[in-house]
């Protein structure tokens, strides 16, 4: 009998799926594809039909999701199965308990660690939902060895809750099959416009070396999240002019497909985060070959390995330092070594051993439990 | 030594409903009223009338000693003065708001409000437990009477059809995200009878099916409704039916809206659900419909986190139901593996917010069954014979009638009142 692998997939109700969305919606592709086990997908307390998942994981967002579920009343209120049966959830819980054996995955733990960069109502949200979620799991799965640790060193209360790592995989496509093409040199500048992102380190950086702006064009790649607003941080930054020639450029969101095409004919990307749980932005260039400048600590090292180039991001001279030596760094073979990094990574492997974790703690669950399956 | 053989005549009752209620500690005030009213009847059978006050603080010219009993939430508590002022306190949570600044607000502070009172009459060994681990050393197990000495009658299935045959029973359907208009019509065109209800119907000629009953407030987060209903549906077997008593505030001419509103805001999300085997019933009823509804019950489902005394689920073994239920708690005095069939539980910190516990401030553990947690025991009650049912039953209602009965605690309240003088004495 195959085992039952649930997966809750609110997160892709979101309008833009980036981020954890993201994350989801490639579990879900992979747990689609499994043929070993029996798939649930889940929203809310309801199990949604796998074709609408097949045709949901398709598309770049779904705020449809919830108004479907809430009109799909398809009886089957039951996950319980002789064989084994597993709830991953990939970010927080919405009824805790609620499958058999409960895997949650931690992406980070910066509205603990650093709440100053993000929003009260954030803060308040992730603090009240955090601990209690991991609490309530028989397993945790840390995206990084640098959150596995966060989540060790802050919550002190869940050390009998075993947490393990699984790192994530690049979200773009196969590098061999992105468009090349040939324009003038530009540098992309990922990440959505909120504090901990700190793309305003770049704008500080083309405000006191306007020189950049003349060699390349500076394209900002991500949505406003919160903080302040790109129309203010314009102004602020002096760069009006450089806006208004087209020498900086801000995209918003872009679906995956886009953005691959936007990265892989970078001349660099700049990821100047404060703080990651993981650093997808990261590997997903290195994937596509660009060199690619970021910050120093967190998780951000397990993401780029030896093939990023680290920099104090509150320092604009070393953040151009960084660029600098990222642009010198533009070989055929320094590319394929990227790439060969990135590659170590994929979906599959994330969700195989995701799935395989989740399994053998039901498993030796089960076999404590052996006289009464169901508790 | 000075004694009286009896004190006075006249019991002062201070009581929830002319407390003021602003939703300090949660949903579950209605409690209070139910068991102020067992008392009352108590206090009748032992001779004394009884007098409600609105307002126990202004009472100042009380001759000294006179009793006056409390059945509010800790907040609303008023003493007065010169009386023998007592309490009746259910508590299901490990923690108690029992510290403060002397800056902070006295009225939350339960140790405090608690504290004033001479007596505290706690309904489980559970609230006695916790009351007198925060140095509340008055307080005393009295509980609440629950049901006569002698076994209760059971009622005929025409009788039972006379009563509550013809109560609305609405069927499950709920979608969160239809409009107004569309739920009325979803939940209209399910609508029926209690009677007309096939399981029902059925089992009362004698079918093989069972009738599972839950009494509770859907907004007390503690009674793990949703759990129940899941649970419920995961297991069922045909003929199989489960009852849901919601037990809110009058719902006048909205009785069909009823589920929605109060399912919405358990769900906290997008959902739909529908099931022909779940019924939820939003009518108010006398006691004798209770009755007649705790009759008709083969097992009552009781998935609670916690409890301070759960009258309910006592009212229902009383009628012969089998509980269904977890044993933490208070349900540790009377839920025995002879009268039940047992909902295994994990104990957690903090498992979910929005209960009573929280305004302790720490964090207090509670037995939380998953809907797993139930769908096993409710397994586990459906391969019971009908005669073991039904000699389940039979032990349920002896062990609420040794415990709880009228004579039973009528004879712990003499032995109080009787205390009172010989205490002042000495």
């Amino acid at each position: 009998m195959r085992p039952l692998v649930n997966l809750e997939i609110a997160s892709l109700a979101e309008r833009h799926h980036t981020g954890i969305p993201n994350v989801t919606k490639h579990l879900a592709r992979e747990l689609l594809g499994d043929a070993t086990v029996e798939p649930g997908f889940w929203l809310n307390r309801q199990r949604l039909p796998v074709r609408l998942v097949e045709e949901i994981v398709a598309l770049d967002g779904a705020p449809h999701l919830w108004w479907l579920a809430g009109r799909i009343a398809d009886g089957e209120a039951s996950t319980i199965t002789d064989a084994l049966s597993v709830g991953i959830y990939p970010s927080h819980k919405w009824h805790r308990r609620f499958f058999e054996q409960e895997t949650l995955i931690v992406h980070d733990l910066t509205a603990v660690t650093m709440p100053q960069y993000h929003s009260e109502a954030t803060v308040a949200w992730e603090n009240s939902r955090l601990l209690p979620d991991i609490l309530t799991s028989d397993l945790v799965v840390a995206v990084s060895e640098s959150t596995r640790q966060d989540i060790r060193d802050y919550f002190p209360q869940a050390a009998a809750i075993p947490v393990e790592v699984a790192q994530l995989a690049p979200c773009c496509g196969p590098p061999d099959q992105v468009h090349r093409v040939k324009v003038a040199p530009y540098v992309v500048v990922l990440g959505t416009l909120e504090p901990r992102k700190n793309v305003v380190a770049v704008l500080e950086m083309l405000q006191r070396e306007p020189a950049w702006i003349d060699a390349f064009t500076f394209v900002f790649v991500g949505r406003w999240g919160w903080g302040t607003s790109i129309a203010d941080l314009i102004p602020t930054y002096g760069l009006t002019g450089a806006v208004e020639a087209g020498r900086v450029q801000f995209t918003g969101f872009l679906p995956d497909a886009e953005r691959d095409v936007l990265v892989a004919n970078a001349s660099c990307v700049v990821y100047p985060s404060r703080y990651e749980g993981f650093g997808l932005p990261v590997l997903e260039a290195l994937a596509l070959g660009v060199p690619v400048v970021t910050g120093e600590g967190s998780s951000l090292a397990e993401a780029g390995g030896p093939y990023a180039i680290y920099v104090d991001v509150d320092s604009p001279t070393a953040l151009a330092r960084g660029l600098n030596d990222a642009l010198r760094d533009t070989g055929v073979r320094a590319a394929s070594a990227r790439r060969t990094w990135a590659a170590q990574f994929s979906w599959w492997k994330t969700y195989e051993r995701i799935r395989d974790l989740a399994l053998e703690t039901a498993a030796r669950s089960k076999a404590a439990n052996a006289c009464d399956r169901f508790r | 030594m000075f004694s009286i053989d009896r004190p006075a005549d006249e019991i002062l009752i201070s009581s929830e409903r002319n407390a003021d209620i602003r939703r300090q500690m949660g949903g579950a005030h209605y409690s209070y009223t139910l068991v102020e009213a067992r008392f009352v009847e108590l206090f009748r059978r032992l001779g004394y009338d009884t007098r409600t006050l609105s307002d126990p603080q202004r009472v100042k010219d009380r001759a000294s000693g006179q009793f006056h009993v409390a059945f509010r939430s800790s907040e609303n508590l008023r003493v007065v003065p010169g009386a023998h002022n007592i309490c009746h306190f259910a508590w299901e949570f490990d923690v108690l708001r029992d510290a403060s600044l002397p800056s902070d607000p006295i009225l939350p502070n339960q140790a405090h409000m608690l504290g004033l009172f001479r007596e505290i009459w706690a309904p489980s060994s559970y609230t006695l437990k916790v009351l007198r681990g925060v140095g509340l050393s008055q307080t005393v197990l009295v509980p609440t009477p629950v049901c006569e000495t002698s076994p209760q009658p059971r009622l005929e299935a025409r009788a039972i059809l006379q009563l509550i045959g013809s109560l609305p029973a609405i069927p499950l359907r709920f979608s969160s995200e239809a409009s107004e208009v569309e739920n009325l019509e979803l939940a209209q065109r399910g609508l029926c009878h209690l009677g007309q209800v096939p399981a029902i119907a059925d089992r009362l000629a004698g079918g093989e099916g069972r009738i599972f009953l839950v009494v509770c407030n859907p907004g007390d987060l503690r009674k793990n409704l949703l759990n129940t209903i899941d649970g419920f549906r995961s297991v069922k077997r045909p003929g199989d039916v489960l009852l849901v008593k919601l037990v809110v505030a009058n719902t006048g001419d909205h009785l069909i809206e009823a589920q929605h509103r109060y399912l919405r805001p358990l769900y906290r999300g997008p959902a739909a659900a529908a099931d022909r085997d779940v019924y939820f019933v939003t009518h108010f009823l006398e006691y004798v419909q209770m009755q007649a509804l705790y009759n008709l019950t083969d097992f009552y489902i009781s998935a609670s986190l916690c409890e301070g005394f759960n009258l309910p689920l006592l009212e229902a073994m009383a009628h012969g139901a089998v509980p269904v239920a977890t044993t933490s708690t208070a349900m540790a005095d009377y839920i025995f593996p002879d009268n039940s069939v047992k909902i295994g539980a994990r104990p957690y910190i903090g498992i979910q917010t929005g209960m009573a516990g929280e305004v302790a401030g720490r964090p207090f553990v509670v037995q939380a069954p998953s809907r797993y947690d139930v769908a096993s025991a409710l397994r586990r009650a459906q391969q019971l014979t009908e005669r073991e049912r039904r000699d389940r039953g039979e032990v349920a209602a002896a062990t609420v009638r040794r415990l709880y009965s009228y004579e039973t605690v009528g004879r712990l309240v003499t032995e109080r009142l009787a205390a009172r003088p010989a205490e002042r004495a000495a």
